[in-house]
Order: C-alpha cells, then structure tokens, then sequence
C-alpha cells in the first residue's frame, strides 16, 4: 500500500516530502490537510532546519498503523529517552525556534517536551542575572526595587 | 480617568520572554520547581506579577505539576502564640521552617487541617482558611455554638469538627442546656457550618480524652488516651462505635495515613508503625531501625505528616550543642511482596534550631 504524502514548503522556499500520518501530529497541519487537500503548505515562519528538525520529531512519534497491531515505533520508554537526547543535542536559540514551531504547528507532545527543556534550563541557572542573560530578558528594576523583592523573599511567597 | 488609562501601566509590561507569547511561558515556568520562584521572581517586572498570580498555580495543578508542602504550627514558648511556618528548601537545598508573617496566629485551643491548596483554621469562634499559592487570608462562618477539645478530620470536601459543645438538650416538655460532644461539618465548597446531631446510641462523654485523630476508609478514628476512650465515628451512618482492638491496642500519636494506611512513629520501641486496615494488623515498616535507633532515640515527641504518595514525613527534637532543635526526615514507603513496607529516609535535616518552639500540628497542601 503506498502511503500518502503531502509537501511542507519552508521559508526558504526548500519542499520536504512527508507522509500524511507524520505530518498529521500538527493539529494545524491535519486542519489545512483537510481543507486543502494535495496542495503543498506553506510555512513561511518555519526556517529548513527548524521544519527538519520538527519533521524528524514527528516521525519517531507517528504511530504505526499499519504492519498489524497498535505498534509504535518505539516502546514509550525508549521513545522518552529519545526524546532527552533528542532536545539535548539543540542550542538554546534553535530550542526556542523549535517550542516556537510546536506552538505554532499545535504538536502538544513536542511543546510538552520542548517547554520541559526550557524549564531545566530555567532551573539550572545560578541566578537572575543568567536567567536575563540566557533568554535575552530586559531588567525594568531598579537596584532599591531588586533589594526590596530580595528582602521579601526571604520569607516564603 | 478611563478604563483604559487605568490599565495601561499592565499594557506596558514586556512580554516575559520574548518572543514566546505569554502562554506558552507560563507553561514552561510551571514546570519549573517552585523552590526557583523566589529567584525567578527578581527576573523582571513581567516575572514578579507571574510569579504571584493565581494564573501560575492553576496551571501547574492542570498539568499536574503539583508540590506538597508542609505547614506547620509552632508554639512560641516565651510569648505563647501559635504561628504558622512552612517547610521551605532553600537554595542551597536545606529544607527549614521559615515563619509566614502574612499568616495569623491559630488560637491555642485551634485546630487546622487541609484541603487541596488550602488550610482550614478552626478558632475559638470562627472558622479562617489561607490559599497556600497566595497566603491571601480569607474569613469563615462564626460557629452555631462554642466548641471545646477539638479534633478535625477531611473526608471528601468535608471538615468534620469534633469536641464538646454547649447544646440544648430537649427532654419530654422541657429543655436544658448541656455540654456534650458535638460534630459540626465545614462544607469547603460552599465554605459553610452545619451542626450535626449525634445520635444517642452511645455515650460519648465530654472532656479532652483524645491525644489523636485519623481518616480511615471514610470513618473518622479518635484515639482516647485511655483505651476505652477510643471511638470511630461514621459520618454516613451518624454513629459512634468503639475503636476496634487490634487499632487501639497500640498508643498512637502524631499519626498520619499515607496511600490508606496508618503510620506513627512507636518512640519507645524505636519503630516506625504502620496500621493497614484491611487486613486489621500492626507491622514494623522496614529498613529504618539504625536511622530510627540513632537518630530519633530520646525524643519526646515526634508527629508523622503524609507528604504525597507513597512518602511522609517525620518531624522530631532533637539536642545538639546544648541547643534544642527541631528535625525532619522524609521517608519514602514502598510495598514489596508479599505486603512488607519498606521505608527509605531520603533526607533528614534540622529544619529549624535553637527557638523557643514546640510543634503542634503540621498539614499538608498541594500547591
């Protein structure tokens, strides 16, 4: 049986050829599927490595249907550690283009994992000042504001 | 001014981390540990507001994401007043007793439990509950009648508050005025008192005879410091029973029930408890015997608090230096085989020293 495709354009114009059943796991890509069907989509917020890096998320999670049975590709537990190493391998710009892609595409499992990361992330900073350093964060206190907030924390909020 | 003027000074906040919408933020800062919003708190403007907001906490309990934390009440021994503390780990990962001044005092002859995020404080008169996301203080009803020797236990939405009351007591054609025990229930839903009458068919008399109370299987079990003072009450049913021997053949105090089994720490025979009523039978949780024999050996007093599933924790005195201080140990329980309980101390540190503080009560909350 041959699986249906559909093309992804990204915003430097590269086609990616995907099976239906991959790009389905985009809430927003099985709504256009729908609508507009063998058309190719456009994704012009998406840049190639970005839609490359999605595509190949979506495709160690699609669910296999077909080959009997209700396998997946992978056995959960596998398909979580794959999914660690997977977010680990990334930088924290392409990070946040990829949580970024997932909340724009509606793939709820790959903003899950992606917002755990940036979470981590958070909670491995020492302190403030990297948190504003690592996500590019304006500080609007003033340094009596930054001494008072201190102070008050002192007692649990 | 108008209403827009009004709330542009909000307008004007940047986004929390630009370019995420705020959303998704809030989704990644609630699964952030909680221990790092003090520091996340001091990011920007933008993350202080998120880090007070109810928004945050909804969240993290929608997905999930939610902590137990124990608050505790501490009696000041110099000024005799009863103020709540929470477990609080610090950043440098040392779980303390910190005090929680935005927090009134609980009256000494007060009782508090818990439900959900919240903590419901009975006083003398009235009924007051806190928001443990906020610690906004919020007032209750004025009870129908004073109450004396309480014991408070949750089932379900449900305080059910038990102690002596000054309650009329009609006979044939006339009435009196009497003191007997009395159950009020405290529905957390519509935040409201209802008396219950307790049915005649067993004398319960009056009087502080209860070191203890427990949920078990929906019934609420009171431990008398004398055995025969040892009662279970069913709210279903409105009726007392005696406590059945197998539970009350042993003194327990500073009790809690962790995943349907009762647990306390037996000081005298340097163990650590536990009650399963399905089968009716007393164990020894294992593993525990040297920290137990070393740790905990003297101590005077020691309560036990369920601290989520399968987890609780142990709060004990403790002297060191000549100085009096106050322990707490997390414990984890783990079923084996064949219906063993294992017990694992995960952490034990002085949570708070040298003060002039005895533990009354401590609760637990899902923030």
């Amino acid at each position: 049986m041959s699986k249906k495709m559909i093309v992804l354009k990204s915003s430097e114009g590269v086609s990616f050829v995907v099976e239906e059943a991959v790009a389905r796991q985009s809430k927003i890509i099985s709504f256009l599927v729908e609508e507009f069907p063998d058309r190719e989509l456009p994704l012009t917020n998406m840049t190639s490595e970005i839609l490359r890096k999605t595509i190949e998320y979506c495709k160690k999670h699609v669910v296999e249907d077909d080959g009997g049975g209700d396998s997946s590709s992978s056995s959960s537990g596998d398909l979580k550690e794959w999914d660690v190493k997977f977010v680990a391998e990334i930088d924290q710009p392409r990070l946040m283009d990829l949580l970024m892609a997932a909340n724009y595409l509606d793939i709820p499992s790959l903003l899950d994992v992606t917002c755990q990361k940036v979470a981590d992330t958070i909670a491995a900073c020492n302190d403030e000042k990297e948190i504003r350093a690592t996500f590019n964060i304006e500080n609007d206190f003033t340094e009596e504001e930054v001494e008072a907030i201190r102070m008050e924390n002192q007692y649990p909020i | 001014m108008s209403e827009n003027m009004k709330q542009s000074p909000e307008m004007l906040l940047s986004p929390l981390i630009p370019p995420l919408p705020d959303d998704v933020t809030i989704d990644i800062v609630a699964r952030v540990p909680r221990s790092h919003y003090p520091t996340l708190s001091l990011v920007s403007k933008s993350f202080r507001k998120l880090i007070a907001s109810p928004k945050l906490y909804k969240r993290r309990s929608q997905l999930g994401i939610t902590q137990r934390r124990l608050y505790a009440v501490l009696r000041n021994r110099k000024t005799g007043e009863f103020s709540f503390y929470v477990l609080h780990r610090k950043l440098n990962g040392y779980n303390r007793l910190v005090v929680v001044r935005s927090l009134p005092f609980m009256s000494s002859r007060g009782s508090c439990v818990s439900v959900g995020s919240k903590v419901y404080v009975f006083n003398d008169l009235s009924v007051l509950s806190f928001d443990c996301t906020s610690h906004t203080v919020q007032r209750g009803p004025n009870f129908p009648q004073r109450m004396s020797y309480k014991e408070a236990n949750v089932i379900g939405k449900k305080v059910y508050v038990i102690g002596d009351a000054f309650c009329h007591y009609v006979q044939g054609t006339g009435w009196m005025k009497v003191w007997q025990k009395a159950v009020t229930v405290f529905d957390t839903e519509t935040e409201s008192l209802e008396p219950k009458l307790v049915k005649e068919d067993m004398a319960v008399g009056v009087g502080p005879f209860w070191s203890d109370s427990v949920v078990l299987e929906d019934k609420i079990y009171l431990k008398g410091y004398m055995n025969g003072n040892s009662f279970v009450y069913g709210p279903e049913e409105r009726k007392w029973e005696l406590m059945d021997e197998v539970l009350n053949s042993k003194d327990w105090e500073g009790a809690c029930v962790v995943d349907g089994v009762l647990y306390y720490h037996d000081r005298s025979g340097k163990a650590l408890m536990a009650y399963d009523p399905k089968q009716s039978c007393w164990s020894v949780v294992n593993g525990l015997e040297e920290f137990l024999a070393v740790e905990t050996a003297p101590s005077r007093w020691s309560i036990t608090v369920n601290y989520g599933a399968e987890k609780l924790a142990l709060f004990f005195p403790k002297k060191q230096y000549g100085e009096k201080m106050i322990c707490c140990a997390e414990i984890g329980l783990e079923r084996r085989q064949g219906g063993e309980i294992w017990g694992k101390v995960q952490w034990c540190h002085i949570v708070i020293g040298d003060g002039p503080v005895d533990m009354v009560k401590c609760v637990s909350v899902t923030v």
